[in-house]
Formats: C-alpha cells, sequence, structure tokens
C-alpha cells in the first residue's frame, strides 16, 4: 500500500510539475497563467506533504525525488498503452475517406 | 540536480516546440529536448536508486520509443488531414509503428505488482488532471468576456470572400497536378 500511494502521490507531484514548466515554457501575452501555477503549484505541494506522511523516515526533499523517480517508472511500464491508443487514434485518421492524393 | 534539469529541458523542449512558428522559441525546442533527454539519460553519479532505475527505465523504452515517435510523425504528416494524403509518408510511417509494436510485443511482460502501480500512476495523472480543469474552469468564469461579436461589416466580408477563394482556388490547382 505504501508503494501504491508513493507512486500516486509521485504522480500528481510530477504532474503538477509538467503543468508547471509547460505553462511557462510556453508562455504568450494572450495567456495569464499566473492563476493555474499558483493551483498547480498548491497541488504539487499538497502532493509532496502527502508523501513525506506515507515516508515518514525521508525528508520533504527526499520523499519528492524518490516519488516523482518511482511516478516515472510506472508511467513508463504504462507507456506500451500510451502508444496503443495513439496507433488506434491514427488508424482512424488514416482510414479516413476524405482526402486528395498528391501522390 | 543534473538529471532535474534534464527532465525540466526535455519538457520545456516539447512545450516550445509545439508553440508552432508564429514563436520564435518553437525553433529551439527540438534541440532543448535532445538536451534534456541526453542529461536525463546520462547522468553523473550520486542520484539516488530511484532516480537511477528511473534514467535506466527511460534508456531501455527508447529502443521502441524511437521508431513509434517517427512512424506517428509520419503518419500524421501522411494522413488524410486538411483533404491531403501523402501514401509514402503513410506507409513507411506505419511500417515503423508496426515495428515499435513488434518491439514492445516481444519484450513487454508487466508483472502483477507494476501493473498495480502503473494504476496508481493511472490515477493521479486523473486526479491532477481534474484539478487543472476545475481550475481553469474556475479562472475562466472571473473573465468578465467580450459579449457578442457584431457581424462583419462589408468590406469584411469582400476580404475574407477574397481569401477563401483564393484558398480553393490554390488547393483545386494542386489537386489537378
Amino acid at each position: 500500500m505504501s508503494d501504491f500511494l508513493t507512486v500516486f502521490f509521485g504522480t500528481i507531484v510530477l504532474s503538477s510539475m509538467i503543468i508547471i514548466v509547460h505553462l511557462k515554457a510556453a508562455y504568450h501575452p494572450y495567456h495569464n497563467p499566473i492563476p493555474l501555477i499558483i493551483s498547480s503549484l498548491t497541488v504539487m505541494l499538497a502532493g509532496i506533504f502527502a508523501s513525506s506522511l506515507v515516508n515518514t523516515n525521508l525528508t520533504f526533499l527526499e520523499t519528492m525525488r524518490i516519488s516523482v523517480s518511482e511516478s516515472i517508472i510506472s508511467i513508463l511500464i504504462l507507456s506500451p498503452l500510451i502508444y496503443l491508443s495513439i496507433s488506434i487514434i491514427l488508424a482512424r485518421v488514416s482510414i479516413s475517406t476524405r482526402q486528395i492524393d498528391i501522390q | 540536480m543534473q538529471w532535474w534539469l534534464g527532465l525540466a529541458l526535455l519538457i520545456s523542449g516539447y512545450s516550445m516546440a509545439r508553440m508552432g512558428p508564429a514563436f520564435k522559441r518553437s525553433k529551439i525546442g527540438a534541440p532543448l529536448f535532445l538536451i534534456g533527454l541526453l542529461m536525463t539519460l546520462f547522468p553523473p553519479d550520486g542520484l539516488l536508486s530511484a532516480e537511477s532505475r528511473a534514467s535506466d527505465e527511460m534508456l531501455a523504452s527508447l529502443y521502441w520509443m524511437i521508431p513509434a515517435v517517427a512512424g506517428f510523425y509520419l503518419v500524421a504528416s501522411g494522413a488524410p488531414i486538411y483533404y491531403v494524403t501523402s501514401k509514402l509518408r503513410l506507409m513507411v510511417g506505419w511500417v515503423l509503428v508496426l515495428f515499435a509494436g513488434y518491439l514492445i510485443f516481444v519484450n513487454w511482460s508487466p508483472g502483477v505488482e507494476s501493473a498495480i502501480l502503473g494504476i496508481a500512476a493511472m490515477l493521479g495523472v486523473i486526479v491532477t488532471v481534474s484539478l487543472h480543469l476545475i481550475a481553469i474552469r474556475f479562472t475562466e468564469s472571473l473573465s468578465p468576456g467580450d459579449g457578442i461579436t457584431k457581424p462583419l461589416d462589408d468590406e469584411e466580408v469582400k476580404h475574407v470572400s477574397a481569401i477563401l477563394a483564393s484558398h480553393l482556388s490554390q488547393m483545386e490547382a494542386s489537386a489537378d497536378e
């Protein structure tokens, strides 16, 4: 159960980090990212705190590093399913009949 | 620290590359992504055990991810989107995608414990995305909005019609070729 919760909270931290980095990297003047950065930061900190409650023998920083790393490993285990989903979507797009052949 | 910086660069590079040609920084997206990937895959000593395992797992996944991503790109660019098809791209793309699928089929065998942790990761993503969508909805509800848009005047109608006619004639010309 401890591993399950570590990965669960680690994925929440990782996803929030990805959202924050994305909002910063893809900033443009027609969008105000500050409210979303604040909300994602709150979710991330809550995830680190919850993860530290599961792993009481570790510091906050160690908790974050371990839980995020474990969540990356778990996401990579699932990645063939992501491959399958994208393949199905592209298969549907590929057999679409609306086309003008340029070959 | 290098490993985490690499992860941040990897995500930043992907985000910038997705911004499209209207933004100059989209040009540095791909190089940034590659630098981030290299920094993540070949970290220095001193990582925690979990970080090293994550790095090894990323490296081990590349053998099927590279043909898969290349194949997805070719299929997406060759598929009949916007009414134009490139059969060569489509065919090469699907060969790569199926090759990646074969590699996965031969090598992928997650145990029960890994599958359970995978479910935990999926739940984590679902919870975060749901909270993010709620935050977006809340933020947008604070915006006053622009009200009702006025219809186009005669000059604007002429301008839009000219653009559409120009695009349609170009499309017909490329179809005739």
